[in-house]
């Protein structure tokens, strides 16, 4: 039998684009290499499909919205996004307020949802849309004949036969590597993630040490800074709480280089302050031993040909990340190319700028993931445009979100060089990058920071005068 | 709750004639996986493995192969 498509890796970006391939009619095969869709998605995320996919791709949005309908959240508008911010006022008091008093009625319809709870759901969905599915099953290879691409072969040496293949298996793909696309990843470019995940006895439990953890994280109301930026404590349907150490700006080749890594000194601090010690005392295991541990690479940089006679390479695995959104680009870009016929490497290879949310060309592949890049990508997300907000308050915003690190405000201490101070300095960064957009080569380099730390300590006192320290809400 | 199910065989491998002990893969491990051991590096603690490749991307010289583990193997999340 061959298939249409067939999809490798069944997580939110694979099922997504199997299961609107499916919609349309096309016979599709899903890949899993877990049993059990979803167990090897670790973590939480806030989702908000409204205010990502809402005006843009509302077919996305609903579908989102469904899968979320069967599944355990927390109460939209209440503690949806689940997490805290503060922020220090003209009296150099630091504030402190919850996410969901964001402007706008976007973050009401925000859902704070354990990832494998929703990959689970979603996988669900695109099976009982015409998917077939099949966990246990890791690919090894592709099958090619006269250098096109057609199928994989399982570790059970089982060859899959397609007309196309979606390879979206994860930030560390396999198959990227295997047909030649990806040399390796470059330390100096990848980024990665570090959190530990605690649980309540009881998620009654959980709310009632709310209080405590008030005073210490924060994140921003609107992103960037988003929470793989800033340490976040998030709180999580079944009394689970995650909590995200901010080491994720820092590139693998600089923890390497300075032999250390940041993120057990930052941990290590963080128990120590008194206000998670008290919040974190009821959860099994504290301090010794999480849950769950979790470390991973963010997406990016995107790889620069994700496409292949017979192949199109999605999602983290192709370093474009994105919850589901890929997954819906990749089934719409294929579509019509199943239709007529034509898979042709020069017919996919549209699909590299399609990816691209509308207005960022790519220079190279360093462009993407600069703070400039990023910048721009939420203005793609149309953050501004559903908050109402101008792009000046957009990095106002951030900017404030990110005041405490520069100021001093309470914080575990030692871990300057890495997490804090990087992060205020790379948001005061963006402020001046955009409004001196020329300088932008030379913002991107590292050497810029402490300078721009130095600038702004100077001018804490004219900050204050001039309320810039005001939050808006 | 994550929770390793023991693999049959290790799916991080280290060419040890390729290994020149700099201590990469244990300062970017977030779950203490290696240990140094006469200046090379070898996995310790499979269990504790996060498969999220750092250890790949961290080492200077390629000697680390990391492979998701095969269908059911490895680490299993799951919440509530």
């Amino acid at each position: 039998m061959i298939y249409d498509v067939v999809v490798v890796g069944a997580g939110s970006n694979g099922a997504t684009a199997a299961y609107f391939l499916a919609k349309r009619g096309f016979k599709t095969m899903l890949l899993e290499v877990s049993r059990e869709p979803g167990s090897k998605c670790h973590g939480a995320t806030e989702y908000a499909p409204t205010t990502f996919h809402g005006k843009s791709r509302p077919e996305l949005a609903e579908l989102m919205k469904k899968v979320i309908k069967n599944i355990p959240h927390l109460h939209p508008g209440d503690l949806g996004r689940g997490g805290f911010h503060y922020y220090v006022n003209r009296e150099n008091r630091v504030v402190f307020k919850f996410h969901t008093e964001a402007p706008g009625d976007g973050w009401k319809e925000t859902y704070g949802l354990n990832n494998p709870d929703f990959v689970s759901g979603l996988v669900e969905e695109s099976v009982k849309a015409g998917v077939t599915l099949k966990t246990g099953t890791s690919v090894v290879n592709v099958l090619r004949s006269k250098g096109k691409i057609n199928g994989v072969i399982t570790d059970r040496g089982e060859e899959i036969k397609a007309r196309l293949t979606i390879a979206a298996d994860g930030r560390i793909s396999r198959i990227a590597k295997k047909i030649g696309l990806l040399k390796k990843w470059e330390a100096t470019r990848c980024w990665y993630q570090y959190g530990e995940t605690w649980k309540f006895r009881s998620e009654e439990e959980m709310f009632e040490y709310v209080d405590y953890g008030r005073h210490i994280f924060f994140g921003s109301t609107i992103t960037p800074p988003y929470h793989w930026q800033a340490c976040t404590l998030t709180l999580r349907p079944g009394g689970i709480v995650t909590v995200n150490a901010p080491t994720s700006w820092t590139p693998v080749s600089d923890v390497l280089k300075a032999k250390k890594n940041p993120r057990n000194v930052y941990m290590r601090n963080l128990y120590n302050l008194m206000e998670v010690k008290r919040m974190l005392k009821p959860c099994k295991g504290f301090p010794d031993r999480p849950i769950q541990r979790q470390s991973t690479f963010m997406p990016g940089p995107p790889l620069q040909k994700p496409y292949m006679d017979g192949l199109i390479i999605c999602g983290d695995a192709g370093g474009v990340g994105g919850i589901c959104g890929q997954g819906y680009i990749a089934a719409n870009y294929v579509a019509p190319l199943l239709e007529k016929g034509d898979l042709s490497e020069e017919a996919l290879a549209g699909y590299k700028t399609a990816r691209l949310l509308r207005g960022v060309e790519l220079k190279s592949e360093h462009d993407e993931v600069s703070p400039t890049m990023l910048y721009f990508w939420t203005r793609g997300a149309g953050f501004g445009e559903y908050h109402g907000c101008s792009v000046d308050e957009m990095v106002e915003n951030m900017r404030i979100a990110a005041s405490p690190f520069i100021l001093g405000a309470p914080r575990p201490d030692k871990v300057g060089e890495f997490g804090y101070v990087e992060l205020g300095s790379w948001i005061i960064a963006t402020k001046i990058n955009y409004i001196l957009t020329l300088y932008s080569p030379f913002l991107r380099s590292p050497n810029i920071f402490p300078r721009i730390l130095k600038w702004v300590q100077k001018n804490q006192e004219s900050f204050n005068k001039n309320k810039v320290f005001d939050h808006p809400f | 709750m994550g929770h390793s199910i023991a693999t049959e065989e290790s799916f991080i491998k280290i060419n040890a004639t390729r290994c020149n002990g700099c201590g990469n893969c244990i300062i970017v491990c977030g779950g203490e996986v290696f240990e140094m051991k006469r200046k090379k590096a070898r996995v310790a603690r499979l269990e504790n493995c996060l498969e999220c490749g750092n250890c790949e991307v961290a080492c200077v010289r390629d000697a680390i192969t990391f492979q998701i583990p095969r269908g059911g193997k490895g680490i299993s999340y799951r919440y509530g």
